[in-house]
């Protein structure tokens, strides 16, 4: 038997005090596209729906000492609006046109997408090349916890049950750049295969500072760092890295499912990463 | 138990509808059981765009929306544009170019499409696909969608000019 409740919280204090009395029974609804879909399949019987969709406290994009704190209740669709993102996270901003399609955009919220802590969460594997942290608020204090350290498995995080996502903080890159590629089985409302987001810089045609991400490989999305260090100080040239982008198979553990076989997400990993690769310096795919 | 009913006024195509509702009931049932049934329940699931309605002057999935997050807001559904007597240019266009086949999926087109046009007089075909990429058919296909509202945006300029 269902049984709901709902609060319209005043501000942001309300919302902590929901999570510190009913815990996770305290549910953040913002965009709906997880939560309500959630309670309709019955996966969700009970709890507080608590409603921050309109909290301006949740809704502001700000920079401070050369990190961009992105509002968690901020839509895809009011950060592709923003020119602050644009000019200072053009990569993050040019990533966030291929998210689903412009219905959904005008739903789904970034803190959403982060806290269903889906393995093809198509914000993440960007934020992942841009080291995001996420500030983790609760009644009487705080925590920031690197993005790459958030997730735990499917569906699962370190987020404790009385605290709340309340921002995204992102270092403006100074150089270099990031891009993100993503391959699914049809665009608009498509879930993704498999994706990848690569952020390099080129130092006399070596690759150096390499950050390597993907997401729909793994119970969560990964940072893949044996096929960073692998290409490290190597040129873009496919007969040079042939043998070493190899390497990132020791970072994916890919299952089968209806969209695709992990066989398949196996080796179109490295053709994505090796295009993402490109992308981020600039060359040619 | 008893599941607690909370009480709402949405307006509705300028009239303000009122109810008493559960928590977890969305906007898309909301409107239907008040017989606001041209908006259409498809996938029920954010998938297929056919429940579009226009929230505060954007285009909006009213299966993804609990009606209490519409509470005192303005929500117009596909009968505030026009009626067989007087079609408005996007409802014309439609009939003109055949965009519609079985119909079920036309309410969400013409709502994106009408948020589309409030903010963007003039898109591009690039653009009006990618504003409708949301919106499922399973019968015409696109491109006769796309010869409408490209036609009714042109339909619509042409009338303001001669105003």
């Amino acid at each position: 038997m269902r049984d709901f409740r709902f609060l319209k919280p005043d501000g942001l204090s309300d919302v902590l005090e929901a999570r510190d009395g009913e815990r996770e029974n305290a549910r953040i609804l913002a965009g709906g596209t997880n939560l309500l879909s959630y309670i309709k399949m019955g996966r969700v019987k009970t709890g507080l729906l608590v409603d921050i969709s309109r909290l301006d406290e949740l809704k502001k994009i700000e920079e401070q000492d050369s990190m961009l704190s992105i509002g968690a209740s901020l839509t895809i669709g009011e950060l592709l609006e923003s020119t602050l993102l644009r000019r200072q996270l053009p990569c993050l901003f040019e990533s966030l046109k291929l998210f689903a399609n412009p219905l959904i955009r005008g739903k789904a919220t970034i803190g959403g997408n982060i806290a269903d802590a889906s393995p093809i969460a198509d914000t993440v594997p960007i934020l992942l090349v841009l080291e995001a942290k996420v500030r983790l608020k609760k009644k009487g204090g705080e925590r920031i916890v690197e993005l790459s350290d958030f997730f735990v498995g499917p569906g699962r995080t370190t987020l404790e049950d009385d605290e709340v996502l309340s921002d995204v903080l992102i270092p403006v890159p100074k150089e270099g750049d990031a891009t993100f590629v993503k391959i699914g089985l049809r665009r608009g409302t498509v879930c993704s295969v498999t994706s990848a987001a690569a952020r390099v810089r080129l130092e006399q045609g070596k690759l150096t500072n390499l950050r390597v991400s993907l997401g729909g490989v793994a119970p969560t999305p990964v940072r893949a760092r044996h096929c960073e260090q692998a290409l490290e100080g190597l040129t873009l040239e496919d007969r040079v890295i042939a043998g070493s982008i190899k390497a990132l198979q020791k970072d994916i553990n890919p299952i089968s499912d209806v969209r695709g076989s992990a066989e398949y997400r196996r080796a179109v990993s490295e053709k994505l990463v090796v295009r993402a690769l490109k992308q981020a310096a600039g060359m040619e795919v | 138990m008893e599941n607690k009913l909370y009480e709402l006024t949405v307006y509705v195509n300028d009239r303000p509808v009122s109810g008493k509702v559960r928590a977890e009931k969305t906007l898309l049932d909301f409107l239907r059981e008040n017989n606001f049934t041209e908006v259409k329940k498809g996938c029920d699931n954010g998938d297929c765009g056919a429940c579009t309605v226009i929230l505060d002057g954007k285009a909006t999935l009213s299966c993804c929306t609990a009606a209490l997050q519409a509470d005192g807001r303005r929500v117009y559904t596909v009968k505030s544009l026009g009626d067989w007597e007087t079609m408005h240019p996007l409802q014309s266009a439609f009939v003109k170019h055949e965009a519609v086949q079985c119909g079920f999926c036309t309410p969400g087109f013409l709502m994106t499409a009408k948020a589309l046009l409030d903010r963007n007089p003039h898109p591009s075909r690039e653009e009006i696909r990618e504003e409708i990429s949301g919106n499922l058919c399973r019968c015409t296909g696109y491109v006769k969608i796309v010869d409408a509202i490209e036609d009714a945006a042109a339909a619509i300029e042409e009338a303001s000019r001669e105003a």
